[in-house]
C-alpha cells in the first residue's frame, strides 16, 4: 500500500513539475531587463512589462476583453446549437445518421485554413470581414464538432425514462428539461464548453485571416509582440494568456469532481 | 377509486409495422390490483406505458372511471408509473425526489415538506431525507420511488416490474407495503410483471399476455385449474398434456380411453388433455378408472413432496405427490426407488424417503376424471 501511495505521489509530482517548471523561465523573462546568454539569471530586474500591461496606452486590455467576449460568445452558440445535435446523434436512431456525423466532423478533417480563404471572400461581400462578429462565425469552424461530439456521448449514456418518469410524476416538457434533462447533462456541457472556450480563446490563424488585424485578440498581440523581439512584454503577455484558462480549468475540475457522482449515476446501470 | 379501461388498443413498432399491441381490452376495476403478466417482449410495458400517456396508441381508447384519457398529457392524468429501476434523479437528496411531482405542481413548499415527511415515514424511511440516492440500498431506491409517485395521491398506480432487481426477501416486504398501501390510499393498481408467482402473490386478477394480445383474464384459481390454452397452463407450472379426441364423456388416447368429468364445455373433436402435477394420484385409491402405466425417469425429494418425472406414452409428464401420502400407500404397480413399506400411514422421520433417483421402473397412476381439464386442440400444437 505504501509503495502504491509513494508512486502515487510521485507521478503527481512528476505532473506539477512539468506543468509548472516552463513557467519559471516565462516569468523570468517579464522581469529580466538585460539577460544575455551565458547569464543563468537576468542581470537586471524590471517591471517594464507588467507596468505596460496596465498602462493607458496598453493594447493589452482591449485585446483581453475582445478575447473573453469572443470565446464567452462561441462558447454560447455551441451550447445552444451543440446539447440539442448531440442529444438527436446520441439517441435517435435514423438512416441519415451516419452522413450527418461525417458532415460535422469534416471541419475537424480539413484544415481550417483551407477553407478560410473561401470563407474570407464570403465575408468581405456580405460585410462581416474585419468584424467581431465574423471572427465569432470563423471560431465556431473548429469548436461546434468537438461540442456535437462531447454532447452526443453525454446523451448516448443518458436513461430517457428519466424525462418519462418526470412526465409521470407531473413535470411539463419544459419542466422536465429545466429540472431534469439539463442537471443530467450539465457537468458534460460545462466539459465541452471549457473545451470550446479554450480552443476559441487560443485561436490565431482564424482570428488574423477574419479579423484582418482589425480585431485584435491576445494571441493576435502575443505573436505580434513575439515577432517584434521584445522578450518582456511577450513573457508578460504569455502569462495574462494563460492565467484564464488555469483559473477556468481548476475552478471546473474541482466541480466536476463533486458531480461526477451525478454523471455516472445517470449512464444507465 | 378509479376504473381503469382499456379498450381495442394498438400499438405498432415505428419500423416494422408489427403490433407490439394488438387490439387489447382489458379493465382494472376501481380498488383492484390488476397483474399484467407475460415472458418479455409480449407488450405488457407499452400497454402500461399507454396507460400512463407515455405513449400514444394507434388505435384504442384509455379510460380513468369513464372518462376517456387518450389524449390527455401524462402529467394531467390522475395515473403515475414507477418503472423497473427506480429513476431516482441523481442529483437530487431523497427529499427532493419524493417532492418532485408536488414542486412541479407548485404545492408550497411548506407543504411539500409536510407530505414529503409523511409519505417517507409510511414506506419506513423517516430520517433518511437528506441522504443521495446513490447512498440507499436497491430496497430503499424503490421504497423512495415509490414514495415519489404515491405523494401526489394518484388514483392510479402503474407499477413495470420494480421489484424485479430486488432479492427475494425484500421483495416479499416490497409487496406487502404495495398491498397495505394500495388498500389504505384506496390506488386502483396495474402491475406488470413476467413473474407468475409475483402475479398470484399480488394480482386480485391476472390478464395474461402472450405476443401483443390477452390471452385470458382472471383469478390466480382460473389460471391454474382453467387454462384456456396449453401455452397458458405450461406458463403456471403445467406442461401435463395428452392430445386426444373427445367423444361425449370419453376421451380417446394414446394409452387408451379416459373418462372425464368436465365433459359439456368442449365440443367432440380433437382436444389436450391437461392434469395438473399435483392432481395426478400415485398410490391406490378408489380409483378405478382411468389407470395409465409411465415410466419414471427421476424421482426427487423436494422435502415437501417428492416430484416424479415420468413418460406418458411419448410425453414427459411432472407427477407430485405429497411424502406423507407417499408413505400412506406404495405407488400402485412396483415402488418407487427407495420406497419403504409403509407403516400405519405416519411417516416415520428415522424412515428414509426415497431422494434424488434415476431409475427406469414403471408405475401406474390414476388420472381422477373430475381433476381432468380438457381444452379444444389448436392448430398450432
Amino acid at each position: 500500500m505504501t509503495g502504491e501511495r509513494m508512486l502515487h505521489r510521485a507521478v503527481v509530482a512528476g505532473i506539477l513539475v512539468a506543468v509548472v517548471l516552463p513557467f519559471l523561465p516565462i516569468g523570468l523573462w517579464s522581469v529580466g531587463h538585460r539577460w544575455f546568454f551565458p547569464q543563468l539569471f537576468p542581470a537586471e530586474l524590471s517591471v517594464r512589462g507588467w507596468s505596460y500591461l496596465v498602462s493607458p496606452q496598453s493594447r493589452v486590455l482591449p485585446a483581453l476583453l475582445n478575447s473573453v467576449v469572443i470565446a464567452a460568445v462561441v462558447t454560447l452558440i455551441n451550447v445552444v446549437l451543440g446539447v440539442p445535435a448531440g442529444r438527436v446523434l446520441g439517441t435517435a436512431r435514423f438512416g441519415m445518421r451516419g452522413g450527418i456525423e461525417l458532415l460535422i466532423l469534416a471541419p475537424l478533417i480539413v484544415p481550417g485554413i483551407a477553407v478560410i480563404m473561401g470563407i474570407q471572400v464570403v465575408f468581405i461581400r456580405i460585410g462581416l470581414a474585419d468584424t467581431r462578429a465574423g471572427v465569432i462565425l470563423a471560431h465556431l469552424l473548429p469548436t461546434l464538432p468537438y461540442m456535437i461530439l462531447v454532447m452526443k456521448g453525454v446523451f448516448a449514456n443518458y436513461d430517457h425514462n428519466y424525462e418519462q418518469q418526470a412526465r409521470s410524476l407531473g413535470a411539463r416538457p419544459g419542466q422536465v428539461f429545466a429540472y431534469v434533462t439539463l442537471p443530467s447533462v450539465f457537468p458534460g456541457v460545462v466539459v465541452g464548453a471549457l473545451f470550446v472556450f479554450l480552443v476559441s480563446w487560443s485561436q490565431y490563424v482564424l482570428t488574423l485571416m477574419v479579423g484582418g488585424g482589425r480585431v485584435t485578440t491576445l494571441p493576435v498581440l502575443l505573436f505580434s509582440f513575439a515577432g517584434s523581439g521584445d522578450h518582456a512584454l511577450t513573457a508578460v503577455l504569455s502569462l495574462v494568456f494563460v492565467l484564464p484558462a488555469v483559473a477556468v480549468l481548476a475552478a471546473s475540475a474541482r466541480y466536476l469532481t463533486g458531480r461526477s457522482a451525478a454523471l455516472s449515476g445517470l449512464g444507465g446501470r | 377509486m378509479t376504473e381503469v379501461r382499456v379498450e381495442g388498443l394498438t400499438r405498432r413498432f415505428p419500423r416494422t409495422d408489427a403490433p407490439a399491441v394488438d387490439d387489447i381490452s382489458v379493465t382494472a376495476k376501481a380498488g383492484e390490483l390488476l397483474c399484467l403478466l407475460g415472458p418479455s417482449g409480449c407488450g405488457k410495458t407499452t400497454t402500461l406505458k399507454i396507460i400512463a400517456g407515455l405513449e400514444a396508441p394507434d388505435a384504442g381508447h384509455v379510460r380513468f372511471g369513464g372518462r376517456d384519457v387518450t389524449a390527455v398529457k401524462p402529467e394531467l392524468r390522475d395515473a403515475v408509473l414507477v418503472f423497473q429501476n427506480a429513476l431516482l434523479f441523481p442529483f437530487m437528496t431523497v427529499e427532493e425526489n419524493v417532492g418532485f411531482g408536488l414542486k412541479m405542481r407548485r404545492h408550497p413548499p411548506g407543504e411539500i415538506r409536510r407530505r414529503v415527511r409523511d409519505m417517507l415515514e409510511a414506506v419506513h424511511l423517516t430520517g433518511l431525507g437528506e441522504r443521495k440516492p446513490e447512498e440507499l440500498s436497491g430496497g430503499q431506491k424503490q421504497r423512495v420511488a415509490l414514495a415519489r409517485a404515491l405523494v401526489l395521491e394518484p388514483s392510479v398506480l402503474l407499477l413495470d416490474e420494480p421489484f424485479s432487481n430486488l432479492d427475494a426477501h425484500l421483495r416479499d416486504e416490497m409487496r406487502e407495503l404495495v398491498l397495505s398501501l394500495k388498500d389504505r390510499m384506496n390506488l386502483t393498481v396495474i402491475f406488470v410483471t413476467h413473474d407468475q408467482e409475483e402475479a398470484v402473490l399480488l394480482g386480485d386478477r391476472i390478464a395474461l399476455m402472450f405476443d401483443g394480445r390477452i390471452e385470458q383474464v382472471g383469478t390466480a384459481d382460473e389460471f391454474f385449474r382453467r387454462p384456456a390454452t396449453t401455452r397458458i397452463a405450461a406458463f403456471f407450472g403445467n406442461r401435463n398434456v395428452l392430445r386426444g379426441t373427445k367423444r361425449g364423456g370419453r376421451v380417446c388416447t394414446a394409452v387408451g380411453e379416459l373418462e372425464v368429468a368436465c365433459s359439456d364445455r368442449v365440443a367432440d373433436g380433437p382436444v389436450h388433455l391437461l392434469v395438473r402435477p399435483e392432481y395426478v394420484v400415485t398410490r391406490s385409491s378408489v380409483h378405478s378408472v382411468n389407470r395409465v402405466p409411465v415410466e419414471i425417469r427421476r424421482t426427487t425429494n423436494m422435502g415437501t413432496h417428492l416430484r416424479y418425472r415420468v413418460l406418458l406414452d411419448t410425453t414427459e409428464w411432472d407427477v407430485h405427490t405429497g411424502t406423507e401420502e407417499e408413505l400412506a400407500g406404495t405407488a400402485s404397480g412396483a415402488a418407487p426407488p427407495g420406497a419403504v413399506t409403509p407403516s400405519g400411514g405416519v411417516a416415520d422421520p428415522e424412515t428414509p424417503l426415497p431422494g434424488h433417483a434415476v431409475s427406469g421402473s414403471r408405475m401406474t397412476v390414476q388420472l381422477p376424471p373430475e381433476r381432468i381439464w380438457l381444452v379444444p386442440a389448436e392448430d398450432t400444437d
